[in-house]
This record gives C-alpha cells, structure tokens and sequence, in this order.
C-alpha cells in the first residue's frame, strides 16, 4: 500500500502540473509561446484524476479500520472526522467544479476563461498541500512554505512537460525563452526558498537525517534537482539558439524521478527528533549495511574519508568524464541523463559511506 | 528512462524501512507500559506526539487473550482514552493500538503491564466477591446497565483542523456555482 500511495501521490504532482502548465500557457498571447496542441478533453481527464489519485491515502485508511467496524460508520468517521478524509471531500468538490468549468469554458480560445481555470487550479493546490506531513507540524507558515513549493514546481515543470511533450513546433522559441527562463529561474529560487523553509521543519538536523530514509531521499533529492538544474542551464543558457525538444524532454523525465523521491518522503517519517526516531523505527537499512549494528541513536553523524567512499569518489570521476564526452555530441541527452543519474547515485553512496559516528 | 525508473525503484526499495511508518510515535500512557498495577483500574490513556485522527481505536486483552470490553474509546487531540466496562482483572494487560497520525499515517503497535490484585470493585457479572464494598459496587452496576453496551466512539469538537475544511467546501461550492451560472449566461 506504501508503495501504491508513493507512486499515486507521485502521479498526482505529474497531473497537477500538467494541468497548471497547460493553463498557463493558453492563457497567454499565441505570439508569446510556441504552438501547443492539447485538447479540452485532456485537461478534463487530468482534472479528474486527482480526486481519484488523492483517494489513494484515503482508501488505505479505510480498509485499515474497516476490519473490525461497520463499514458506513468507518467512512463517515474518516470523511468527515479526519484531516486526510476531510481534505480529499474538499479535493473532491475543487475537482468536480474544474470539471464543470473546463465543459463549460474554453480555454483555447478565451484567455480570460483560461485566467479563471488557472486561479481555480491554484486553489486547488492550497487544499492539496493541507494533507501532509507539513501542514500539521506548522499549520500556518509551514503550511504556506509547502504550498509555495508546490506551486512555483508546478509552473515550472507543468511548463516545460507541457512544451516539451505537446508542443508542434518550435516558432516563437526565442519569445518564449525571453520570458520563460527569468519564470523558471523565479520558480526555481522559490522551489529552493519554499524547500529551506521547509526543512527547518522537518529536517532540522539534515547530516543526522541521513541515517533515516526521509533525509537520505531528501539527499537524493537534492542530487537530482542539481542535475535537473544543469539540464535547466543546458537548455535555457548554452543551447538558447534553437528548441532542443530532446533535451527538454530529458529534463522533463528527471522531473519524474523527482516526483516519485518525493512522494517516497510524503510516506516516511520527517525526522524531527531523529535520535527519537532511530529509538521507534530504527535506522535506514542503507546505513545498517554500512554502519553494521552498532549504531547508537544519541551519535551523531560525522563525515570522513575511507576506502569504501574513495572507491565511488573515483567511479564519480570516471563517470563525470563519461559525461563531458557524451555531452560534447550534444545529440545524446537521454544518454547524458542517464549518465547523470548514474552520478548521482554515485555521489549518493559516496556521501553515505563516508558517515562515521560522532559522540 | 525505464531503465532509469526502475533502477531508482530499486534502490529505494533497499531503503525501505522495515517498520510501519510511524509519522506520530507513542510518547507515554496511563498506566505507564511495563509498569506493575496496583490500584483499581479502568482506564487507559495513551499519549502520542502529535495529534490523531478520531477514527483511532484501542483494543484490550487480559492474560488469556481474551479482549475485554471497552465502553467508550475517546480521541481528545494528542491521546486516546479507553474506558473498560469493568476494573482490569489481574495478570498481564496488553493494549493494541491502531491510531491515524493527523497526516493522514497509521501506526499500529502494542504495549502491556502488570495488574497486582484482582479488583476489589467486582465484575458486574453474576460472582461473589462482593463483600469488600457493599455501596459502591451498587452504583458501579447502575452506571455500568445505562451504559451502551457496544463501543462508542466520541465525535466532539475535533481538534484536526477538519472545521476549516468543511467551511472551504461550502465556500468553494458557492463562487464555483456563481462563477458557472456568470459562464452559462454568457454563453447563450
């Protein structure tokens, strides 16, 4: 069920963006972007999946105390008793409405009925981001922090999916790249604002927080997003003279990874107290393999070269060469991901093999 | 990419953790786990970190395994009361808990202690060992026969933040019905 709520949560972030981008874009002037195809009936399927997709963590309460209650009153009790059940009723209502809506209006050809759908889109992530680890730790700027974050993310990626899936040519690049990359740059700064903040809540020790999977995918995940960057740098500085759809859809499909890490974190627990949370879950069985058994929760962790890291500090190297050959083609952009992904995990072990305990 | 995704999925795999992911942990409970009983009992308390969702149960079993009944189990922000029907019998008590964090997370776990004496308020139940008390045992059986004998659960006033949400539906429902009748009319 973990599992399952990982990858639906994930596919909500995906539809979200797709939504928020695609609305975006038609409420701009045709001149201001490049031509993208998409119909109204996409964007109502995207629209009615989230309520579906955000079912996901509602149902896995469900069935969990629906063994030993009535079954009406376990739904009643979680709908309308619990945070999780009430927000998803709210989703519900905020998605049935955009529905209505997008029959109802065309954004293709009004820009003023696009404007109004995007607001309600924004809307939506507010209730969205009301369920989560966040909103209960810290209802007011935590929960704005985390809805920043996803905000700003979704502009940002549901733009570039967007241009670099649905997009039919590459007329008026130069337009769009003059406003897009200073709004992406914004979204990024924002994402990175949004996600310190962030962290002051739910990572406040970030080194100790490695030795629990939440900080080691938040690790993971901040290796990724510097690659995503690079990519962002490739596409929006040094190849700024034509579209490179390719490139862009590599970009796009690293945003995917990231959205699974990141739902992975929505499942596992912030580590607030992490001495607190090594005594109740124990630690990461990446650092049980490295660090054997003997890890007490009052150390702390300490980083400092050995062998072990050494290895993947050499592999890192080897790999980073690989890369600046692939990229010198410049026509291999799904093999420089993957490459890039290859350094991040990497990096990844580097970092975690080099933890010793400090006391 | 597939390739990529699946490799990923692989290593965080690895890095799932074997135990639930217990978002609010237990903090402490009345009586204390692994504690010796001495006094009548028939209530227990847990506390947890965080907030819980009301949908959170209790369940309590004696020595035998058999569960003993439960008259109300009540959810008041970070704990969870379970008052029993009748005192705790003596012997090992285990409490088993499925609780729902605030953040929508399950956390099911257990913890037990020792009651000393056999209560000296008797089980309501036809016995004999009534001879310690005589008032209070009365009363004991008056409030025990109103009671509902099947568990209720408590809805009060919740502390979860779920009231804010249900004035946003009723929001939302209102400026999306105008904002859709403003459309329409236009449209003809």
């Amino acid at each position: 069920m973990t599992w399952l709520i990982t990858f639906s949560d994930a596919a909500l972030y995906f539809c979200y963006s797709l939504l928020l981008g695609s609305c975006l874009l038609a409420s701009l002037h045709e001149n201001k972007r490049v031509p993208i195809d998409f119909s109204n009936r996409f964007l109502v399927i995207l629209a009615m999946l989230i309520p579906l997709l955000a079912f996901v963590p509602v149902l896995e309460i469900l069935i969990r105390f629906s063994a030993n209650r009535e079954t009406s009153v376990v739904i009643t009790s979680v709908l309308l008793h619990s945070r999780t059940g009430t927000t998803w009723l709210a989703v519900l209502t905020v998605s049935i409405f955009l529905v209505l809506f997008l029959v109802n209006m065309d954004i293709h050809t009004s820009r003023m009925h696009a404007g109004i759908i995007l607001l309600w889109i924004i809307l939506l992530a507010f209730i969205i981001c009301w369920s989560g680890h966040i909103a209960s730790l810290s209802p007011i700027w935590g929960y704005l922090a985390n809805t920043l974050h996803f905000i700003s993310m979704a502009f940002w990626t549901g733009v570039l999916l967007m241009i670099s899936w649905k997009s039919t040519g590459d007329s008026n690049w130069d337009v769009f790249r003059k406003w897009f990359t200073p709004f992406a740059l914004t979204c990024v700064f924002l994402i990175l604002l949004a996600g310190i903040i962030l962290m002051e809540y739910t990572v406040p020790e970030y080194l100790n927080s490695w030795l629990l999977p939440y900080g080691e995918a938040l690790l993971l995940k901040h290796l990724l997003y510097a690659l995503v960057l690079i990519f962002g740098f490739i596409n929006g500085f040094v190849q700024k003279k034509q579209m490179n759809k390719n490139w862009l859809r590599a970009e796009s499909g690293l945003l995917l990874i990231v959205y699974i890490v990141t739902a992975f974190m929505s499942q596992s627990v912030p580590p607030k107290d992490v001495s607190y949370t090594i005594d109740t879950a124990g630690i990461s069985p990446i650092i049980m393999a490295i660090t054997g058994d003997e890890w007490d929760s009052q150390y702390s962790v300490g980083l400092a070269w050995n062998l072990k890291m050494m290895i993947f500090v050499g592999i890192s190297i080897l790999i980073t060469v690989s890369m600046s050959q692939v990229y010198e083609h410049k026509t291999r952009p799904y093999l420089f991901a993957l490459f890039g992904c290859l350094l991040v995990l990497a990096l990844f072990f580097t970092i975690l093999l080099s933890i010793v305990p400090l006391t | 990419m597939k390739f990529i995704l699946r490799f990923l999925l692989a290593l965080s795999l690895f890095t799932l953790p074997t135990s639930s992911f217990a978002h609010t942990g237990i903090e402490s409970s009345k009586p204390e786990a692994n504690s010796i009983v001495q006094e009548d009992t028939k209530e227990i308390t847990l506390f947890f970190e965080g907030n819980i969702e009301d949908i959170s149960t209790m369940a309590v079993t004696d020595e035998t395994g058999q569960e003993l009944e439960l008259k109300t189990v009540h959810v008041n922000g970070q704990t969870i009361t379970g008052e029993l029907v009748n005192p705790l019998p003596k012997g090992n008590i285990r409490v088993a808990y499925n609780i729902i964090s605030e953040d929508g997370h399950p956390l099911e776990g257990n913890l037990a202690f020792q009651v000393a004496n056999e209560p000296s308020i008797a089980p309501s139940s036809n016995d004999d060992a009534k001879s310690q008390d005589q008032t209070e045992p009365v009363e004991k059986e008056k409030e025990e026969s109103t009671a509902d004998p099947s568990t209720t659960v408590d809805d009060d006033s919740d502390t979860n933040g779920v009231s804010p949400l249900i004035i946003v539906i009723a929001a939302v429902i209102v400026i999306g019905g105008i904002i859709l009748v403003m459309v329409r009319k236009r449209n003809k």
